[in-house]
């Protein structure tokens, strides 16, 4: 089948200046009028499951590594607009007429965020006040988006991870007992896996957005310390965050209709939360890094505020076997757009692992992109 | 497809590996259409991604098959495990021999030269059991298929020996990134350039120093984590300010050849040093044993050259940012017997823009390979 393909890595320079690495994959011989953009704020693998499957259906299939792939310690969200302003002007560049944003996982906020932007900018700086203001900046408008297990954005992801029974930033291993998900006194244990209290939970989250909240206090101050200060070199300074792998949503999953199994995609949250694990949110980021892609009250790509500010056809799918399955109907209601689509894929896990529900997601998005002149 | 930088379209595929312990990681091969080359050769870096690495334009250009793979760790290295990194080698070796190579050669450029030369060092006679911190994998028992020849391209001594010789020993509090000592401060004036040798004397004292007061201390607290025994927490993350300070970056009397002043990594090291985002800013404790800490890291080039057999090519530019005499030493300590040393005239540490130099080096590879039945 693949020998009826045909791959290309390329380089993408974006306006700013930065070259990417890209893959892009059609039906051989064919110049294809629709295409499909696919990126990630933070994943560095170019492979990914819809690059095949759509380009057999006919489709111009690209895959773009954003700048801060594989490592997202000073990742500045409102950069990554710019990189994928520079996949979709190559897509035109070739020929593509219709181009859909693809947002799988991570993406879809981006993706909301990005034909947001591309539609109305209102975004003038980052939330530290840096560049890029998007408001200036050439970014062509997609043609649709397609959003798959997807979650509402990272900064809301992180709020409900980190956790709350941290007393003291600078220690690890600092604890309020009566705020460990972890502590068996917290929760009636249920069928290997826990059960938290109502009450327990409001106290939790709450303690959670004071975590994030006692941590920005403490990032403003030091961008302050910096400004006045006033060194040549230094604008910016890395620190560590520590256990930030503690929703109790990883091990209580009696309030979700999702048939998600407990733990998390990358191992289990407790080894997790007390490992210095690579490639997730924290331990390690900056100060304005932290203020644009993880706190809360400043980070700007949020899904369902920017799906409320598009126009383009939008499809959701979500797999009823991942946490993109609950949240999926929450996206597509929040969305303006007068043609969405919302389908679910049961059983399907984060990746659609199994072939059958990865062929079931793309036959749905292959013939949702044709119906609209793909 | 994989355009390379002479404008010649190579054959091209996204190869996935997974290693002996499970590990996944990606590359790139690309080759000649038409050609079955039976010389394959690997280039791998502990850290970088180098999706479209120069040793993929220049390799494929001459005929041979180049993989480039990505290590685990690749674009994040604060975990890095040097010990790790030899299983991702192996599982790149395996692969080209599985294509259809017949002879495997490694391709070791900058921070690569010491993996490749720890490489093949384990896999003709391994003697390394544990990584510094006492983890596996056991190199003794890993299955490490030796390779044919060793290529080096401006390749340094050491990811810990290099460090030693950037670490800024001005910075004399590990909590404050302000914190300097006027008299080690090389980017103070009255210091120079040029530097007096009783100041680079006391410079490199001063280094060596801080390398061994952060090893001493990560060394404290990895024990004191193994008292608390703790059921999951075995590591910490932690960050080193201003890692970017080598005396000869400004100095062009010190190791003095055809270059530009800069390091390999931007033209402006003053920014560099205090960038919040850099080489070495952030790891672990076990990481900062493994790869960063001058008396415990296992991948150090020479010592690992002395013990290997097969053919090494030794090559490095003559405007390389890096010393050159780190390849006369490399070419020196080795311990085969059928070693070459070329010498890239006017070439730099990547071949940027040089696309004749480029070419010509990687010429000179490939008619050194055939000599050798490669």
């Amino acid at each position: 089948m693949a020998e009826a393909l045909a791959h290309e890595i390329v380089a993408v320079k974006t306006q700013d200046g930065q070259t990417l690495d890209g893959i892009v994959v059609w039906p051989r011989g064919a110049r294809p009028k629709g295409a499909t953009l696919s990126m990630h704020p933070d994943s560095s693998r170019l492979g990914h499951f819809e690059l095949e499957p759509l380009a057999r259906a006919g489709f111009m299939s690209m895959r773009l590594k954003s700048r801060f792939a594989g490592n997202n310690v000073n990742m500045i969200v409102e950069e990554i607009l710019l990189d994928i302003a520079g996949g979709v002007r190559f897509l035109r560049e070739r020929g593509c007429e219709k181009i859909a944003l693809f947002g799988h996982s991570g993406g879809g906020p981006l993706m909301a965020f990005y034909q947001s932007q591309a539609e109305s900018p209102d975004v003038t700086a980052t939330p530290a006040g840096d560049p890029p203001d998007l408001t200036k900046a050439e970014l062509p408008k997609a043609d649709a988006i397609v959003i798959t297990n997807t979650h509402l954005g990272r900064h809301i992801e992180f709020t409900n991870r980190v956790d709350p029974s941290v007393t003291d930033e600078s220690d690890p291993l600092s604890v309020d007992p009566s705020l460990d998900m972890y502590d068996p006194a917290n929760y009636q244990p249920a069928d290997g896996g826990a059960v938290y209290s109502p009450e327990f939970l409001r106290r939790y989250r709450a303690a959670q957005r004071a975590r994030c909240d006692r941590i920005a206090a403490w990032v403003r101050a030091q961008l302050e310390n910096i400004k006045r200060k006033n060194h040549p070199g230094l604008r910016d300074l890395p620190f560590t965050i520590y256990r930030t792998m503690a929703n109790p949503r990883f091990l209580d999953r009696t309030n979700f209709k999702s048939g998600m199994r407990r733990g998390t995609l990358w191992g289990d949250p407790y080894i997790l939360n007390y490992t210095a694990h690579k490639g997730r949110e924290g331990p390690f980021v900056t100060l304005r890094s932290w203020l644009s892609h993880l706190y809360y009250a400043t980070a700007n790509a949020e899904t369902t505020r920017h799906i409320a500010r598009t126009r383009v056809p939008l499809l959701v799918i979500g797999g009823t076997a991942d946490y993109g399955g609950d949240v999926a109907e929450e996206i597509f209601a929040a969305a303006a757009t007068t043609d969405k689509r919302l389908e679910y894929v049961a059983g399907a896990t984060h990746w659609f692992d199994a072939p059958e529900h990865l062929r079931q997601s793309m036959a749905i998005t292959a013939e949702w992109l044709r119906a609209r002149g793909f | 497809m994989y355009r390379n930088v002479f404008g010649t379209e190579l054959e091209s595929d996204l190869v996935e590996l997974k290693t002996e312990d499970g590990a996944r990681v990606y590359g790139t091969l690309v080759w000649r259409a038409r050609a079955q080359p039976t010389t394959g050769v690997l280039s791998m870096h502990p850290g970088s991604h180098g999706f479209r690495h120069f040793s993929l334009d220049g390799l494929g250009e001459v005929g041979l098959a180049a993989l480039r793979l990505r290590s685990r760790f690749a674009g994040d290295d604060s975990t890095l495990i040097m010990e790790e990194v030899m299983l991702d080698i192996a599982a790149g070796v395996k692969f080209l021999r599985e294509w259809g190579c017949k002879k495997v050669a490694l391709f070791g450029h900058s921070g690569g030269g010491p993996l490749m030369a720890f490489y093949q060092s384990q896999a003709e006679s391994p003697d390394v059991t544990a990584t510094p911190a006492g983890d596996p994998p056991d190199l003794t028992k890993a299955e490490l298929p030796k390779a044919d020849a060793i290529v080096t391209s401006g390749a340094h001594l050491g990811r810990h020996r290099s460090l030693a010789a950037r670490i800024d020993p001005a910075a004399v509090d590990e909590t404050d990134p302000f914190a300097t000592d006027a008299d080690l401060d090389m980017y103070n004036p009255k210091n120079g350039p040029p530097y007096t040798q009783e100041f680079l004397t006391r410079y490199r004292a001063a280094q060596l120093a801080r390398m061994e007061r952060i090893t001493s201390w990560a060394q404290a607290k990895l024990d004191g984590i193994k008292k608390i025994n703790h059921p999951v927490m075995r590591d910490l993350p932690f960050i080193v300010w201003r890692t970017e300070a080598d005396p000869l970056y400004l100095d062009p009397t010190i190791e003095p050849n055809e270059r530009t002043l800069g390091n390999n990594r931007g033209d402006d090291t003053f920014a560099l040093n205090y960038a919040p985002k850099a080489q070495g800013r952030f790891t672990t404790l076990r990481s900062w044993l493994s790869q960063w800490s001058y008396s415990t890291a296992n991948a150090d080039t020479l010592k690992h050259i002395a013990r290997i057999d097969v053919p090494l090519l030794v090559t490095h530019g003559t405007a390389d940012r890096s010393p050159m005499s780190h390849a006369r030493k490399i070419y020196d300590a080795a311990g085969t017997r059928d070693k070459t040393l070329y010498w890239a005239k006017g070439a730099t540490h990547y071949y940027r823009g040089q696309n004749d130099l480029l070419l010509r080096t990687c010429a000179t590879i490939k008619e050194w390979l055939q000599a050798r039945g490669m």
